[in-house]
Order: C-alpha cells, then structure tokens, then sequence
C-alpha cells in the first residue's frame, strides 16, 4: 500500500475524475485488435501492418471511405470487454480517447448516463464535467462520427488532426481537472498517435500525483517524457491493470458509495408499491434537486458509539447541503421544538390540498437549523410512503420550474396523490410564490415549502418560524441528544448555551477530533467570555485571525515562511493584507460565504490565479476552512462550512468595508459567462450575491453606496467575455440606476454624474435587449424591458428635480418629459404583453405616473389620460394572481393613484370640460366614480348607472379604457363579482347579455392587446351559451394558451347555467378512458359533442366506455368546459348560485384582501 | 395433464442434451478446451408440472449461467460479430438468473431489486402461461416454455460457435474463447493452485474444497479482467493467497474498540491497519495477552508511522 495508490482512491471518490483510454484498449483483453482483420480485408492491396492505427496511417485518399465505413461497422458489432465495463461503470467526469472507434461510446452509455460526444474543439459542452450527461472526447475523431469528424488516414492526414487532437486535450488541465481531479490513463502505448510528447503537454499542468498510467511497460517507462513526469510527482505509473485496481478497491469497500456510484434505476414509495422514476423526469431534476427515492430511505447501518460520534462531528463540520441524509436517517440531527409545528402544517396541507395555497415559509435567520429542519421533514414525509418529495437544496442552479412541473405530473400519473416540493432556497418568498402559481396555473397537486431570511415585515399564517436559541425545553432535549452521542454538557454551561444563538455552528469547533478515551465519554467546558462561535474559532488550532491564517498556511506548507507570509499584515494601513494565492482565496471565499453564497471553482482559481493553488486540496484538507461542493453537473463550489462562521470569521478578521467590497468587486469582475442564455453558474453567482448585498437584497443600505463600484465590476466581465451575457447587463443597469437613486436622494453626486450613469444604464439595457436572442421562455426579455422602463423612469425623475435645489427646471423640456412618459407606457405596455409576471411593468407605471402627477407638470388633460391608464390597467389585474409583497405594494399604488384622481379630476365640471376635448376620458372618469370602483367598493346602483352612461357614449365603445372598465362594471351587474373574480359561480345571463358579451369581447380584442385572455374567455362562454358549442371550443383553445402563467387557470369559476341562475344539467357517457383510467371524455347528448372529465370527481370505482354518469354540471376553467357531478348549490364544490334579481356587490378592497 | 404432455417434454429435454453434446464438441474442436464445468446440478424431475418447473430452472441455470457461464457469455457476446441477433437469448439468461432467484430465495418485497427481480418472473409467468401466478394447470406451459427457451438460446449459441468456424477471423476468435475460458475453474485447475499455495503457507490441513467453492467465483471474475501479457500463473497465486490469509487470520485479544482508544484513533481504514498489525504481532508471539498486546501495538504502531512517513489510511498523504 502506497500513498499515491490510496490516495487515487480518494481521488475517484471525491471527483472529478478523467479517462484518458489510449488506441490499446481493444488489444488490451486478447492481445489482438479485433478490427485489424476486417479493416485490412476492406480494401485490396492494403499494406500489411501488425495493428490498426498503423494500417489507417498507410490508406490512401481513395479508399479512405471505405476503409472507415468498413471500421465503423466492424466496431458496432464487438461486445466490450469485461474489464471495459468495470472502467467505464465509474462515473467518470469526462472521458478522453485516442482511438477511433465507437465502442467505448456505447459501454459508456447506460441507463444512467448520457454521452455527449466531442471531436471538435470548436464544440463546448454546456455541462462540461457532467457525469450523466458525459463528455467523450474524440481526439483523433471517430469512424461514425460525421465527415468533418472523421479520424484521419495517411501521415499528412494525421499530422493535420494532431493540432486538433491537441487543442482538446489542453482542456484537461486548462478547464476539467481542477486542483483536486484526476486524470486515470489506461491502454495507451508508447506507439499511440497521442504520443509521449502530447501527453507531457497535458501531464505538465498538472499537479501532484494528478495523473495515472496503469497498465504501464517497459517501453513506456523508458520514454523520457514519462520518465520526466514521473520525476516531477505528477504521473504515477501502475503495472497493474486499472480494472483490477477497481475491482480490488471494491472488494475493500471503497469506491461504492451510493451518492456518487450506484447511479441506477431510481424508484419512489407509495406505500407498498415502488414507481421508478423516469430517467429523463429523473435527469432533468437532479441537477437542482433530490427527489427522496427507495435508495435514501434505507434503512442506515448499525454503528458503534465511536463511528457515531465521528459521523456526528462529520455532519456538524460538513457544508449545509452536503451529507446531510445519511446524517438523519441515523438520527444524528437534533430536532427543534419548530419542527413539529412545521410538520403539523405541511401534513394538514398534504391532506387537505387545494389549489391557490400560498406556500409554507420556513423562516429565520442564519443558524436556526432551518437546512436541517426542511431536509428531515423532507424525509421524514418520503419515509411514510404516502405522498412524493423533492428537495431542492440552496445551490448555484436555479430549479427548472418545468422540469419540477414533469415531475409533479408523473406523480400524479401514478397512484401518488400530491407531492411535497421542499425548496430550501433561502430566496425571496415571491420566487415561492412565482413556483406555486407556475405549478397552479397547470393544476399540479403540490404543497411547496420554503425557507427565507427572517423579516419583520411578514407575520401571516403561512409562516414558520425558526427560533435562533434553543427555547424552553429545547435545552434539555440537547443535552439528552448529546448525550446519545456520548458529549455531555456541564450544568454549569447551559444557560450560556440556550443563550448563544451561535452554539449549534461552533459545536463542531468544539469537538475533538477523537472522543479519545472513549469509554468514559467527552465532556465539554465551554469558555464563558464571548460566543461559542468566535471562542471556537479564536481558540481554534488552525485558526486565530489576522495572523494565524498564514500560520496555519505555514504548517500546512503551503507558504514558504511564516516570515513572508506576515510580511505586509500591519504595514500599510488599507493595504490588503491578503497577498499570497492561498490568502486570497480564504479571503475571498469567507466573505461571500458570510453573504450565503458558495464560490465556483473556477471563478475562485481566477481570482487568485490557477498556477498559485496546485496543491488546492492538501490546503483546504489542513487549514480547514473551507469546504468543497460538488453539484451533479461536475460543478464545484467552495464555501466556508456555514455562512455564520464565515461572518464571525470575517468579523473577527476586522475585514473593513474597502476590502470586503474590493474582494467582492474582484469576484464580480472575474465572473465569466457561458455561452448559454443563462450565462451557467459563475452569472447565477453574481445574480445570488446581489440579491444579498444589491437593490432588492436586506443589505441594500449597507452596500447602495457601492453600487457603481460593483455596476463597474460586473460591466468589466461582461466585457471581457467572450459573448456578453444579458443576465449581467441586467444586473449592471439595476445596478446603475439604484445608485442614481441613492445619491439623489443624498444628493451625494451632481446631477451631470447621475445622468450620465442613466444614459449608461440606458445603452446597456438596449445593447442588451438588442442582442438577445429569440427564446421561447419570455423571462429575461421581460425583465430587461421592466429594467428598460424604470431607467426611463429615473430619468424623468432626475428631470423633474433638476432645478435650483431639487426644483422642477424652468422652463421644462416638455418633449424630454412627454417622450419620457411616452416610453414609459410603451414599454411597460410592451411588456406586460409579454411577461407572465405582469405586476413589475405595472408597478414602474404606476410609480412614474405618480411622480410626474405629483410634481403637476404636464397639461391637465395629459395628467388625466395618464391617469386614466394606469387606473385601467391595475384594474386588470386580479389580486389572487399576485404574491403578498406585490399585492401590499398593488394596494398602496391603487389608494395613492385614486387618491389623486380624487382630488379634482372626477368632479363634474372638470368632466364636462373635458367632455369636450376626450369624450371617452370623461366617460370613463366618470364611471369610474360612478361605480364605487375608484373608492374599491363599487354598489349595484352606481355599476348599473355607470355601465349605462359607457353604454350612451358611443366613443367610449371603442376606447381600450372605457372597453376594460365595461367588462369589469358588465359582469359586476351581471353576476356580482369582477370577471373571472369568483368560483363556480353560476351565470344568470340572457341571450341578450350573451349577445351583448360577445359584442364587447370582440370590440375589446380589437381595441386592447393586454386583454386578450379576459376576451377569449368571455368569447367563449358567450358562444356556449349561445349554442355555438364548436366556436366556444376554439374560443377556449386560444384563452388556454394566453393562460399559461395564469394562476386560477384551472379553477372552476362558472358553471353552464340558464338565465334564471340555475346551472344547466347534463347526462354524460363515457366515450374514451385515458390508460390509467383517471380521466377521459363523456358525450353529452345535450351538447351533440365530447366533454372532458376526471373519474375521481364522479367517484367510480370502475368506470367503462358506455357506462352513463350521474346528472353533471358544466364548469368552465381556461382550459375549458369539464364535467362535474351535479352537487348542492352552497355545498362543498358546489355552484355558487346568482340569481337575475341580483346580488349585494362585495367590496373590490375585501376582496383585495387576505381572507 | 402432465401425462399427455410428458412426451413434449421429454423430447425437448433430449433436444437439449443433443445440442449440448454438438456445443461440448465445437468447442472442443475450436479451443481444444471443455466448454464448460460438468453440470452437477441434478436433472429436472419432472413428476409433477410446477415440481418439474422449479427443478428444470435450477438445472438450467447451474448449467448455462455457472458451468457454462463464461461460455456462453463470449458466444452471445460475438453474435453480432456474426451476423447473429443474441437478443433473444439474452433476455432469456436474465430471466433464467431471476427465476432461479425468486425460487431459491427469500425475497423482501421492500427491497427495490427483490421487487424488481418479483416483478420480472411474473411477466414472464404472464407471457408463458396468461397468469402472472400460475395455478396448478398452468405450470405445464410455463414449463414447455422454460425449455423451448433454453433450446433457442442454445441453438443461438451453436449457430454462433458454426459462424466463428467460418469466419475470416476464426483463429483470432477462437483464441479469445480459449482465452475466456483459461481464466475459469474449467482450465485452471482452482484445487491445483490452492494445494500449492496452501502448501507454501504451511496451512495444508485447511478443507480447500470449501474454500474453492467460496471463492472461485470471485477469483474467476478477477481474472477475467487482467490483460492478455499478465502473467496469469502468478495473479492466480496471488488471489488463492490472499484468500488463504484472510481464511487463516487469528482470533485477537483485543478489539477495534481497544485499538481505537489506545491508539487515540477515530473509526476508520487506520483502524483496520492497526487492527492487522496486532495480527501479525500476536502472530510472531501468540502468548500475549490483551494488555501485553495493545503495548506491543502501541509501540510498533508509533515506530512504523514514523518509518512510512506521512500516510494516512483514510487515503491522504
């Protein structure tokens, strides 16, 4: 046993590891290349030659074709070899090969595992360290592989590639290896045309003992290259065969762990059944998440005290997300108090699941165990078997919401009720909600938790929260856990422990490595003086900041001397005292750790410079601050083991605000973007950390005085990338503008400053929009629009207080201030027409037409257009589509923009007045007032008298403000509820007023683009209630598919109903069953067609073609009409009856409300 | 029913037993080497259809997936090769290992691969008879099947072995089935070299026919997949030593527990090391007891972490 040879066990367990399969490998099992035989019979007169890549090198151009059609088809019929599969069943990080062949492509794949082949260096992989989406690299090109691809034949040929061949390998270690990978080299020979001398290339970049060469000869140990890079430490060569290595390690224990080498099929429990999920469905969702399948619920080993205690301080020291099921399958994570309530709320929404609940929100601030609590309840939900659990850890990937919306469906397809989706993100709570309606709006069943920093603002029943300290009993639960794990507590220490909330996170500080004398337990002493956490780190044997950083650096090797490590700590005040690579990279690392964000791999080596950190593991193994990530895309991370350590650290480094901002700008500065829309993880880096320290994020006051700087770090990037990613322009030009808006309102900056810096933001924006290229996902277009029109916005902000002490100028630009106000509604318009998230365009709207109402600097009639359509378009809008930020926020633009209609702008005489240049406008200000909507409390009497007056005008029938408001007053009049505003509501509507619905839904799609849902829905009730069944359908079709994004899409709210109110009854026959017998279509004889329907709403055991349902309702959602059974009006699920006759109007604002 | 059909079966099974001699002979004549091992397994008794079913798919199974394993494993490995679709028979062999599974052992319906090992066998029960549980006139088809399947993967197995004789490459293909074969118990003589090696280590009075059937299974996937310029004498000596010593390994005085808190050692692969070297300490001095020995450990351990430098044994250096 040999140090190098355990320590490529480590390496292979840990990743990522490489393949470099040289032209040996078919001649490795028999000694004989099974294609040297029908390759030399393809053609005639081929010159002998003892193997195949000698044979390829003497083709000529004229049977080149054939020869390698000839290897192609030769190769597709081998089997591998028994030692191939045992190499390649490694989930191997990428795999390089100097032969031309496709075998070692096809026993890559399985059932785990895609392969993506490369064989050109002008391709690169979006995920290029994957283990299930695998790189094979083809340095010479394959057989198979199209014409341009093709391996080379002739020495002129060969010569040529060999540049390619090159290129490729290069990117081993360039971009693949990292510091901590390594590279396994099997059945490569000193004869391969990747020779000696192109293997150095690779071999020199690398670091120690990084390298493997089994299967090693004399011949190839007489070659001075290896022989150099032996010398050097950096290859390791083995006589022995790699698949021997393998399978001896195996029948040690080593490399099986689960996680990382059982990549089978993957199933789900439902009670006693198993469903095994879908490797696409399991593909898509694993690089974000975890669904909670058979394998993690098994149950753990039995251990002794002592693994048990290791594997507690393991789990105490490791990164939140990382180690963490094994951790509580063996009980090892304490339970808060919280827990229970947690839990008791997820169990009561499992059970009860309906559409529209908010999501549960974990909440607390950092060290209240919040990571631990959502992964047990994640767990302990999967281990019942009664519903499906996906866990979405915090990580650098953003969860795909349709691939959790593929997962959700397949749950569902199976016998699985609903499934538990537990995101512990630590974002914004609208990201929960934008999930929950994306989820709703298709009619998933799904309960989502969350988890968020604690806030002040939130305090609604939909919130948990996670306590800091231990409370109450909590302190002797702790201690009895500890106990378990042989650690007891003094009395004496235990108030100061329910006190610190920073206990938990130094605990494993405060562990020794070994219990030691075992038998007699551990006790701990704590010291009185300061928290656990800072005592822990001060006291710590690697760690006592400032110096001991490079003290703890000198131990491990990795500075030279103590002396020059220290050399400028204290010298220059200001100066960094972080001047060496390893220095660095703590430094940088700890400080966005302490912001809760991990640092990729990559971005940290190009900071500190990749030629400084060679010996990158050995530092972090020692030095033990720091901790490796690995996510399932190959991607690495590093982080301080928790962000509260890492503030405490940072803390008591006495790190000032210069150089925390200049550590955060220099990694700002670094990011590079991918070639993808989404830029790849070094953006979605950037993106988390502002939304920690940037605008939107709870340090915003701290760090807004710096947002230029930071503006100025990432432009750097973005222009140093090779293409410039819009996701950073977006960030740049927020970040522009909320400079500007922090030094206005200090007045720290002139006002020529802040506008150039809005002329910056504006160009980057456009420069952004116009090169973004067409994407059937609207997202980024939309916000960069939204981005596009709060600049236009700030500029008329700074306009307006562009005079002698924040004055309005005199004389005013009019133009600027109408061309401003112009693009403002243009493009939030524009906009809102695009996003599915349509309340951000509003909201910029409506705070822009506040200011510039307030400020009453344009004409009265402009002031009141503008008005006018800002009114109008919030009140498209329906509260229930909105999250409970934006719907505070919609409140309070609603009352301040009614508030200044009411001033004078709705009075009579103002009205008549302006009757006489805009007829429509007064129209409709007057029925707005008329109705009580203005005030939020529209009465019956007013919405009739106001639809009246619009009625009486013609101009107003073709106004897009006038038509909005006329569908929202028709229906109050109509039913009592604002369109789409209610559930099952039944529709006491003549065929007058269908007549009269379908004429305003047709003059509304002419004359308004945003309303274009509300207009198809309406169109199609109104054709079913007016027979035309087939163009109600139609109707339907285009209102599903403007509905996407729309979250009470598949809520009920009407019912086929006659003109008294009453809902019509229907006698459906099944007519077509769906596989799985869950849902189908009926023909209904009334209706002369196919209507859908759901066999559990009927609550047949054993429904059959021709069977006849019960009498049923007609209920209409956005995707169209669905049989129900006829229930009791009032019931449960039943219609909501209203009558002809009327019914009292409930208040707009109650409605606006929570309930 | 088992009496009309009786004939059918038996037929088949002496179809069996003549396609059997025709592989034995190819084989012969292409490698000079057996096929396989001889087939121990008894024949199926077949006096009663379900009796005959259980006993035709153990028989089955110890013949083509253990005597013949490697066999045919290399033959249905070529089948492209020649122009032959193996699919067939290979599914057959994956389903002859999981019927032999559900009937020779207790299967947790808890455990995902048991269920999935249950579930294979009833759709192959539901295709050969319409029951996914046979009932008592059911196992005769399902029997008439098992054998009409193992018939085909055999005929598939000669028709490749007949191509490989034809073929431009037969002596290279023909080399790499001797070459299969001479890693297994069928050309080695497993027995042989285990005597030998037990000879050297002076641990002759072992029962080396048990340990054998323990091992060769393990030593035959282990040489499998060792290259053809290995000297395959000397890695056979290797794994029957290294199983003679983890055979032969002394009961201690002490356990890991001790080792650990002396050795002021946390759970892991050191453990296992230092728990070996009290092995071979109390090898060289077997009359020391449990004080005497952590001692002794405690001495050597210090000594030999010193010599070997820096290695630690969870793999870091």
């Amino acid at each position: 046993m040999t140090a190098q040879y355990e320590d490529l066990i480590s390496r292979l367990e840990q990743g990522p590891s490489f393949l470099l399969l040289g032209q040996k490998y078919l001649r490795l099992e028999s000694g004989e290349d099974p294609l040297v035989g029908p390759v030399s019979r393809s053609v005639e007169n081929l010159a002998y030659a003892p193997d195949l890549y000698s044979l390829l090198s003497k083709v000529r151009d004229d049977t080149r074709e054939a020869v390698l059609a000839t290897l192609a088809r030769a190769a597709a019929e081998l089997t591998a070899p028994a030692w191939l599969n045992v190499v390649l069943d490694l989930p191997w990080n990428g795999v390089f090969g100097t032969a031309v062949d496709s075998l070692f492509l096809r026993a890559l794949r399985n059932d785990w595992r895609q392969v993506q082949p490369v064989a050109a260096s002008s391709f690169r992989p979006s995920t290029p360290r994957s283990t299930n989406q695998v790189q094979a690299v083809l340095l010479f090109g394959g057989a198979d592989q199209p014409p341009e691809n093709q391996p080379p034949t002739g020495r002129l040929g060969l010569g040529a590639r060999k540049v390619e061949a090159r290129a490729l390998a290069q990117r081993l270690p360039d971009e693949l290896i990292t510091p901590r990978g390594v590279l396994v080299i099997e059945a490569w020979g000193a004869d391969d045309w990747f020779d000696s001398e192109d293997l150095y290339g690779v071999l020199s970049r690398l670091g120690h003992g990084q390298a493997h060469l089994f299967s090693v000869g004399s011949a190839e140990l007489d070659d001075e290259f290896l022989a150099a890079a032996i010398a050097e430490g950096t290859l390791v060569a083995h006589a022995e065969d790699f698949a021997s290595y393998v399978e001896e390690a195996r029948r040690r224990g080593r490399l099986t762990d689960l996680q990382r080498f059982d990549s089978g099929g993957h199933r789900i429990r439902h009670g006693r059944e198993f469903h095994e999920v879908p490797r696409g469905i399991w593909d898509a969702v694993t690089p974000f998440g975890q669904p909670i399948d058979a394998n993690l619920l098994a149950a753990p080993p039995v251990q002794s005290q002592e693994l048990r205690y290791l594997r507690f301080r393991e789990f105490l020291g490791a990164t939140e997300s990382s180690n963490i099921w094994s951790a509580i399958s063996s009980g090892l994570a304490f339970r808060r108090d919280y827990e229970a309530d947690l839990r008791d709320r997820v169990d009561t929404a499992l059970t009860s699941r309906g559409l529209l609940e908010r999501p549960l929100l974990l909440e607390g601030q950092t060290g209240s165990g919040k990571t631990i609590a959502l992964a047990s309840l994640a767990y302990s939900v999967a281990r019942e078997g009664q519903h499906a659990v996906l866990h979405v850890p915090r990580r650098a990937i953003r969860p795909s919401f349709e691939a959790i919306d593929s997962f959700c469906e397949w749950v569902e397809n199976t016998s699985i009720k609903t499934t538990l989706l537990v995101w512990d993100g630590m974002v914004d709570p609208d990201e929960y909600f934008r999930l929950a309606k994306y989820l709703d709006a298709r009619g998933r069943k799904a309960v989502l938790v969350g988890s968020c920093y604690r806030s002040n603002e939130r305090r609604t029943r939909q919130v948990v929260e996670a306590p800091a300290s231990l409370v109450s009993g909590e302190m002797a639960r702790f201690a009895q856990h500890l106990e378990s794990l042989g650690i007891t507590i003094s009395d004496r220490d235990r108030p100061l422990i329910q006190k610190d909330n920073t206990f938990l996170s130094a605990l494993y500080r405060l562990l020794p490595e070994s219990r030691g004398a075992v038998s007699g337990g551990l006790v701990l002493e704590l010291r009185h003086t300061e928290t656990a956490l800072a005592a822990a780190v001060r006291t710590s044997s690697t760690y006592s900041p400032p110096s001991a950083m490079a003290a703890a650096l000198a131990r491990a090797g990795l500075v030279d001397s103590l002396t020059s490590a220290l050399r400028d700590i204290g010298e220059s005040a200001g100066a960094s005292p972080y001047q060496g690579p390893y220095e660095r990279l703590v430094n940088v690392v700890l400080v966005a750790s302490r912001h809760g964000q991990s640092v990729p791999l990559e971005l940290a080596l190009r900071v500190v410079g990749r030629d400084g950190v060679r010996n990158l593991p050995q530092l972090l193994g020692k030095v033990d601050l720091i901790r490796w990530q690995e996510d399932r895309g190959g991607n690495y991370l590093l982080s301080a083991r928790n962000e509260l350590e890492a503030q405490i650290l940072v803390t008591a480094e006495r790190t000032s605000e210069e150089s925390e901002i200049k550590a955060l700008a220099e990694l700002l500065s670094e990011v590079r973007p991918d070639s993808t829309l989404s830029g790849g993880g070094e953006v979605q880096f950037a993106v988390d950390l502002l939304n920690r320290i940037g605008p939107q994020g709870e340090q915003e006051g701290r760090f807004a005085p710096h947002f230029l700087r930071i503006a100025d770090a990432i432009s750097h990037a973005n222009r140093a990338s090779v293409v410039p990613n819009q996701r950073l322009a977006l960030l740049e030009t927020n970040l522009c503008r909320k400079w500007v808006k922090y030094a206005q309102r200090r007045q720290l900056s002139d006002a020529n400053e802040r506008a150039q810096i809005l002329e910056r933001a504006e160009q980057v924006v456009e420069e952004a929009l116009a090169t973004l290229p067409p994407s059937p996902r609207p997202g980024l277009r939309a916000n960069l629009l939204v981005e596009q029109a709060s600049v236009a916005g700030s500029k008329l902000y700074e306009l307006l207080r562009s005079g002698p002490d924040g004055s309005v100028p005199s004389p005013l630009p009019v133009d600027l201030v109408n061309g401003l106000v112009d693009r403002v509604q243009r493009v939030t318009s524009d906009t809102m027409r695009v996003s599915a998230d349509k309340y951000y365009p509003m909201d910029v709207l409506c705070w822009v037409t506040i200011d510039v109402l307030e400020k009453n600097v344009l004409p009265e009639h402009e002031a009141t257009v503008m008005l006018s359509e800002c009114i109008s378009r919030l009140l498209l809008f329906d509260v229930a589509d909105l999250s409970e930020k934006q719907e505070a926020k919609y409140n309070a633009r609603f009352a301040d923009l009614a508030a200044l209609a009411r001033d004078d702008k709705v009075a009579d005489e103002r009205l008549q007045e302006l009757a006489k240049h805009d007829e429509p406008l007064a129209a409709y200000l007057y029925a707005l007032r008329m109705s009580g909507l203005l005030r939020n409390a529209p009465v019956l009497a007013g919405v009739q008298a106001a639809l009246t007056h619009l009625k009486s005008h013609d101009a107003a029938m073709n106004d897009r403000r006038c038509l909005r408001l006329l569908v929202d007053l028709f229906w109050l009049a109509k039913t009592g509820h604002r369109f789409m505003g209610g559930e099952r509501l039944t529709l006491p509507l003549t065929r007058e007023d269908w007549l009269e619905c379908r004429d305003l839904a047709d003059r509304l799609r002419a004359a308004d683009e945003l309303s274009l849902m509300r207009v198809e829905f309406m169109r199609a009730l109104s054709l079913f209630h007016l027979g035309l069944v087939n163009a109600a359908y139609d109707a339907f079709r285009t209102a599903e598919q403007q509905s996407l994004t729309f979250r009470r899409r598949v809520v009920s709210m009407y019912m086929a109903s006659d003109s008294s109110g009453s809902p019509l009854k229907f006698h459906p026959v099944i007519r077509q069953l769906d596989a799985d017998q869950r849902k189908g279509r009926c023909w209904v004889e009334e209706l002369g067609r196919e209507v859908a329907f759901q066999t559990h709403d009927f609550a047949i055991s054993d429904p059959g073609v021709g069977l006849a349902l019960p009498d049923s309702h007609v209920a209409f959602n956005l995707r169209g009409p669905i049989l129900e059974p006829a229930r009791s009006p009032g019931g449960r699920r039943g219609p909501t009856v209203t009558s002809s006759l009327g019914v009292p109007l409930p208040s707009t604002m109650a409605r606006r409300g929570r309930k | 029913m088992i009496a009309s059909a009786r004939p059918v079966l038996l037929a088949t099974l002496s179809e069996l037993d003549r396609r059997k001699n025709e592989l034995e002979m190819l084989c012969d004549a292409l490698t000079s080497c057996p096929v396989g091992d001889p087939v121990t397994a008894p024949r199926p008794v077949l006096s009663s259809p379900q009796h005959g079913f259980v006993t035709t798919t153990i028989w089955l199974s110890s013949w083509l997936e253990e005597a013949w394993k490697a066999s045919m494993k290399y033959l249905l490995g070529q089948a492209l090769r020649v122009q032959v679709d193996p699919v067939e028979a290979e599914q057959f062999r994956h389903v002859l290992g999981r019927l032999r599974t559900f009937f020779a052992h207790n299967l947790d319906p808890s455990n995902t691969r048991d269920r999935s090992t249950r579930d294979t066998c009833y759709a192959w029960f539901k295709d050969a008879c319409g029951s996914r549980v046979p009932g008592d006139d059911q196992w005769e088809r399902c029997l008439e099947a098992l054998l009409e399947s193992a018939l085909r993967c055999l005929q598939l197995a000669i028709d490749v072995a007949r191509a490989i004789e034809g073929h431009p490459d037969s002596g290279t293909l023909s080399n790499m089935w001797r070459d299969r074969l001479s890693r297994t118990d069928v050309v080695v003589n497993y027995l042989g070299e285990l005597q030998r090696a037990a000879g050297d280590l002076g641990c002759e009075g072992l029962n080396l026919n048990q340990i054998r059937d323990r091992y060769s299974k393990r030593w035959a996937e282990a040489l499998s997949l060792i290259p053809a310029n290995t000297d395959l004498d000397a890695a056979t000596t290797r794994h029957m030593e290294q199983a003679l010593l983890a055979e032969t390994g002394r009961l201690l005085p002490v356990t890991a527990q001790d080792v650990m808190e002396r050795l002021v050692l946390a759970p892991g692969e050191s453990v296992e090391v230092a728990l070996r070297l009290a092995q071979v300490l109390h090898s060289l001095k077997p009359a020391m007891d449990s004080a005497s020995l952590l001692e002794s450990l405690v001495g050597n351990w210090g000594q030999l972490q010193g010599q070997l430098g820096l290695i630690r044994f969870d793999g870091h250096s």
